[in-house]
């Protein structure tokens, strides 16, 4: 065969593989990518209203907090707390907290290892907000909030 | 093909390896002491793997294997076979850290063009020739690019079909600060960069994400232009600085690989002086 149509005909097997693999496949097997196809559905959906779990801080120590602040605004945490992956865990606590609550109590351990030192005394709210990413990032508003519980940071037993 | 061209090409080789053994070594070192439990999330290379009793085991065997056929390969990169075996046994082992681990996608661009970096042999008599030599690193770049093509068609995608829905292009400019601002949420970021965007005009974010769309669009066009995959590798690398600044989103690996296969590429580049731009640029004026 031509080596010239042997090239043509790899671009367009390949270029079916990888559309099939990683665009038309997944959407069969409930979003689950095929592996090595990765679906590359990296900032491509148009700006929606989210729905999300966020923590607000209501008392921290002595320090004298007039309005509850969102964790990220929270200048007074360490900086641990805003940190990467806080996201995630704070949406499978709050998930855990509205559906299935038996699993909660450990989330909630976990969550309180990463955000507070030991020895802080924190009390905080989950709540669940609509919002638009832009509106809450620039002017922080939102369209509604539902508080989910009232906690109390666990002391340690040391 | 010139005999430098087959000279450079076994220096990219090595360069592939060379960058695969580091990443190699720095997955093994970070998860060699963590157990398999994907249990049924495991993916589908290794997903029989899970009910196994000994799966660390056979894990741990498959990274030591794997950094074997990295050595044997790097050592005669354009003779040996072994990297065939190379890159099956990195396409099973990182299916197994893939189940586990949150690596993060910029990887998959080494486990995809593995394969194609392992048809690059040189035999000298027989069957292959050098020009076979030339098309194995083609493919290799064909696939690396298609990845981008394929992230821009979907976001021209979103993009018509909310344009269609609203009748309305008004999308165009609020795709970017809603990604940027989502991800400062998601990313706790206090980043004077990205705030610095958002305060930014409307025009401005639709110009940027037009841009970004059009600029992985572009790389099907530059798969068939190898004159223009030097600048076309700068370009990705300088993109990917940027978000990586922007958005905390890293791509290194992919970066690595957009030095590897289009900025050391063998083939002959367009001349980028400033008297060829300048001739270029006068055509579109001169009247004859």
């Amino acid at each position: 065969m031509d080596k010239r149509i042997n090239q043509k005909i790899f671009f367009v097997i390949f270029c079916l593989t990888y559309f099939i693999g990683s665009q038309i496949a997944p959407h069969f097997l409930n979003g689950q990518f095929i592996y090595p196809f990765y679906h590359w559905k990296l900032f491509e959906g148009p700006p929606i209203v989210r729905e999300d779990y966020f923590i607000t801080v209501e008392a921290f120590n002595d320090l004298n907090i007039e309005e509850s602040c969102f964790l990220q605004n929270c200048h007074f945490l360490p900086p641990v707390a805003k940190r990467n992956r806080i996201y995630q865990k704070i949406q499978r606590f709050g998930r855990a907290v509205d559906q299935s609550p038996a699993q909660a109590d450990e989330l909630r351990d976990s969550l309180e290892k990463r955000l507070f030192r030991d020895g802080d005394s924190v009390s905080y709210q989950l709540v669940k907000i609509r919002y638009k990413p832009v509106d809450f990032v620039t002017k922080q508003i939102f369209y509604s909030k539902n508080s989910l519980g009232s906690f109390t940071k666990k002391m340690s037993l040391e | 093909m010139k005999q430098y061209e087959s000279v450079v090409i076994e220096q990219i080789v090595r360069f592939f390896y060379g960058a695969k053994i580091a990443f190699s070594l720095w997955f093994i070192s970070l998860y060699s002491h963590t157990s398999f439990q994907a249990g049924q999330h495991a993916l589908w290379p290794v997903r029989w793997l899970a009910s196994l009793d000994h799966s660390k085991q056979i894990i741990f065997t498959l990274a030591v294997l794997l950094l074997l056929t990295q050595l044997l390969s790097i050592m005669n990169p354009l003779k040996s076979k072994i990297k065939y075996t190379e890159a099956f046994f990195s396409f099973f082992y990182f299916a197994a850290l893939f189940s586990t681990q949150n690596l993060g996608h910029s990887f998959y661009g080494f486990i995809l063009t593995s394969f194609f970096i392992a048809s690059l042999s040189q035999v000298d008599c027989g069957s292959f020739s050098n020009e076979d030599l030339g098309r194995g690193l083609k493919r290799a770049q064909t696939v690396f690019l298609l990845g981008y093509f394929f992230a821009g068609l979907w976001k021209l995608r979103s993009l018509g079909l909310v344009i269609w829905q609203e009748k309305s292009f008004a999308v165009l400019s609020s795709s970017l600060p809603h990604h940027l601002s989502f991800n400062m949420i998601q990313k706790g970021l206090d980043n004077p960069l990205s705030e610095l965007i958002l305060s930014a005009p409307s025009f401005v974010h639709g110009l940027l994400w037009l841009g970004v769309v059009l600029f992985e669009l572009t790389s099907l066009w530059i798969i068939f232009k190898p004159s223009y995959h030097r600048i076309w590798g700068i370009m990705l690398v300088f993109f990917h600085t940027t978000t990586s600044l922007i958005m905390n989103i890293h791509f290194i690996e992919a970066q690595l690989l957009a030095v590897i296969l289009l900025v050391c590429t063998p083939f002959p580049q367009s001349s980028y002086s400033w008297t060829v731009i300048k001739s270029r640029a006068l055509v579109f004026f001169r009247r004859d």
